[in-house]
């Protein structure tokens, strides 16, 4: 009997001695970047969000702010390895995919050579969160407060910043192409905002965004357009940064006429050229607006 | 480099004394893995450009580190007449070839991958103690020094789709150590063994610093130190007259009773000095079963070493002592210090 009485003892010391202390070894604070990777590495994105901003009362800064963004980010759905392999994956079959030039391939690509490069935009905005995302726009705004100076900052870095920055105008860029190709966005349907205000909000976002994204390019090298569309030319950046430029100076309603006049091919005109005369005729109204506004103040 | 350094050490155990009598031999094997990392590495490498695919095989692993370890160690030790101090009365010549891979992927959102190699041939001389009856105490302290070639691989973000360049060079290694076990009684049926351990070893690699990491530094000091306790008390049970319940305690990095880990894992992990005390801290109960011969034949052990359950059994057979056991190890490789099982076998023979 004492016999067993030490053997029960002596296996219950080593049960105890094993499980104890796990529960302690799962509790997390969140306060230390090792904490706060093993989460992300976990996925549980919104752990991390709790956890943080419990910390702060205001937003945070430096590494912490680029945590934080990291887990909305994730949050978002936007895991970089994962979003470039979902542009290979088929298309999916909803009517802004039917809508957003419907000649592109819509099966699996095995390669992205040869793909127009309008195709792949279409394909990273059919799975793009929209930019103005609640999740989505706060990872970008703690990503340009984490690191606000390009040059200051790690190329990889700059990379995902320009990244998240791309996702954005390509996901407002695709909105007001439906948009002008008369399929009203979710935004307008649900009445939260008219249609002028709608555009003009995202043209000038998207304005600011293009020139973060082109900045953040000339400090990562061709990875951004590499990690999206398998290509390492810097070729996307290079064409943005010369479009933006010369919509800037020209005006944008003007830069929509010369597009219709010089850029669009006769097979394009005949697709196209009606969106084009139906968003030139909103920027103009918007731009008569924007200057009764500045008269009547 | 590589061959004077060999050449040296050749003619230094050339020039010393013929071994006299009571010789000692030692030898051990041993051979630890999680899962071979390096496999994934080989995959990922062969799918280079293709997101898909290499999303695929990184999708389930992000934070779970993986090792795999071998080492061969023989030590020969004689009474020397260099000077007449018992504590230290034999001259000890040690040799030891390890193999040592691991990496890790981390972080979804801002993935990195790492992946080291290497395989290393460590020789040691030293001075230990007399193996004399009734010695309650132990001493060894040897100067080791080794080299071996290293591969290691680093990408991070968008260069996991390019292909990831294996970056080769040598790794040497020179430092000390110094061991002292001792073996007490306090009480008529209360035993107290003490086992100290404090290695230090400077490393340097001729290995290039990734593009993407050009901070990475690969040439440094470490330093080791372990404090091992049991704490028994001897009773009567049916399976041994001579049964040893108690406790055991294990302070420094890697708090796992009874593992030994290839001396280049410190390298390999950047070993901090102090990194942090549930890093380095363990506690456990311990069961030995002792024949007649008072021999340790069976040891049953397990806890929380380290931060992570681990356990194992050793069971000596004459001068024979075979050992099993796992442990969670911590990686210090990625900011979230990951742990890995790792699963170990040894075997022990002294003569």
């Amino acid at each position: 009997m004492k016999k067993l009485a030490l053997l029960s003892l002596a296996l219950s010391w080593l049960s105890l001695s094993a499980c104890a202390p796990d529960s302690v070894g799962r509790y997390q604070t969140g306060e230390t970047k090792e904490e706060a990777t093993a989460l992300l590495n976990g996925r549980q994105y919104q752990k991390v969000i709790w956890l943080i901003e419990n910390r702060h009362a205001a937003d945070p800064e430096g590494e912490e702010a680029y945590l934080l963004a990291q887990a909305y980010l994730g949050k978002s759905g936007v895991e970089p390895l994962a979003f470039a392999a979902d542009i290979s994956r088929p298309e999916p079959d909803n009517e802004a995919a039917r809508n957003l030039f419907p000649q592109c391939p819509k099966g699996e690509l095995r390669s992205h050579r040869g793909v127009p490069m309008k195709c792949i935009l279409k394909r990273v905005y059919l799975r793009a969160p929209k930019a103005d995302d609640p999740d989505f726009a706060r990872a970008r705004y703690l990503l340009r407060r984490a690191y606000p100076v390009p040059a200051n900052t790690p190329e990889w870095v700059n990379t995902l910043i320009g990244l998240v920055e791309t996702l954005s105008v390509v996901s407002r860029a695709g909105d007001v192409y439906l948009f002008a190709k008369g399929q009203t966005p979710a935004q307008l349907m649900i009445g939260a905002q008219v249609r002028l205000p709608w555009l003009k909000n995202h043209g000038r976002r998207a304005r600011e965004e293009a020139r973060f994204a082109i900045d953040r390019a000339r400090h990562a090298g061709p990875k951004i357009s590499g990690l999206l569309s398998g290509s390492k030319a810097d070729v996307w950046f290079e064409q943005a940064d010369g479009t933006v430029t010369y919509a800037e100076t020209v005006g944008l309603p003007k830069f929509l006429d010369f597009v219709r006049d010089h850029v669009l091919k006769p097979n394009d005109e005949i697709r196209y050229g009606e969106m084009i005369d139906r968003l030139r005729d909103l920027v103009a109204q918007e731009e008569n607006s924007l200057l009764q506004t500045d008269d009547d103040e | 480099m590589l061959r004077l350094l060999l050449l040296l050490l050749i003619a230094f155990f050339a020039v010393l004394p013929a071994p006299a009598r009571a010789t000692d031999f030692d030898l051990s094997l041993a051979y630890g893995q999680s899962r071979d990392f390096w496999r994934l590495v080989g995959d990922i490498q062969d799918r280079t450009g293709n997101a898909a695919e290499i999303d695929a095989l990184a999708r389930n692993r992000y934070g779970r580190p993986d090792v795999i370890y071998s080492y061969l160690d023989a030590a020969y030790a004689y009474p020397h007449s260099h000077f007449n101090w018992e504590p230290f009365g034999m001259l000890v010549i040690g040799t030891r070839a390890e193999a040592l891979a691991g990496g890790e992927i981390s972080n979804p959102i801002s993935p990195e991958i790492q992946a080291y190699a290497n395989a290393t041939g460590i020789a040691s001389i030293g001075y230990r103690s007399l193996n004399a009856p009734g010695r309650k105490t132990f001493w060894e302290a040897r100067l080791l020094g080794g080299v071996g070639p290293e591969k290691r691989l680093y990408a991070q973000g968008a260069e996991f789709l390019d292909t990831i360049p294996v970056r080769n060079g040598a790794l040497f290694l020179g430092g000390a150590f110094l061991q002292m076990m001792n073996h007490a009684q306090p009480g008529e049926d209360f035993y107290v063994t003490t086992d100290l351990f404090v290695r230090t070893v400077y490393f340097h690699s001729t290995t290039d610093a990734p593009l993407s990491k050009p901070d990475e530094d690969l040439s440094f000091f470490t330093v080791r130190w372990k404090l091992q306790n049991e704490w028994l008390k001897e009773v009567d049970t049916f399976l041994s007259s001579r049964t040893r319940l108690g406790i055991i305690s294990v302070l420094g990095q890697n708090p796992t009773p009874f593992l030994n880990l290839p001396v280049t894992w410190d390298y390999q992990q950047h070993l901090k000095t102090y990194p942090g005390f549930r890093s380095t801290s363990g506690i456990g109960g311990i069961a030995r079963f002792l024949n007649d011969r008072a021999l340790p034949n069976v040891a049953l052990y397990g806890g929380f070493f380290g931060g992570a359950f681990g356990g194992g059994a050793d069971l000596q057979l004459g001068p024979v002592v075979l050992n099993a056991s796992t442990y969670g190890l911590e990686n210090f490789l990625s900011p979230s210090r990951e742990k890995t099982r790792i699963w170990n076998a040894t075997l022990g023979i002294a003569l």
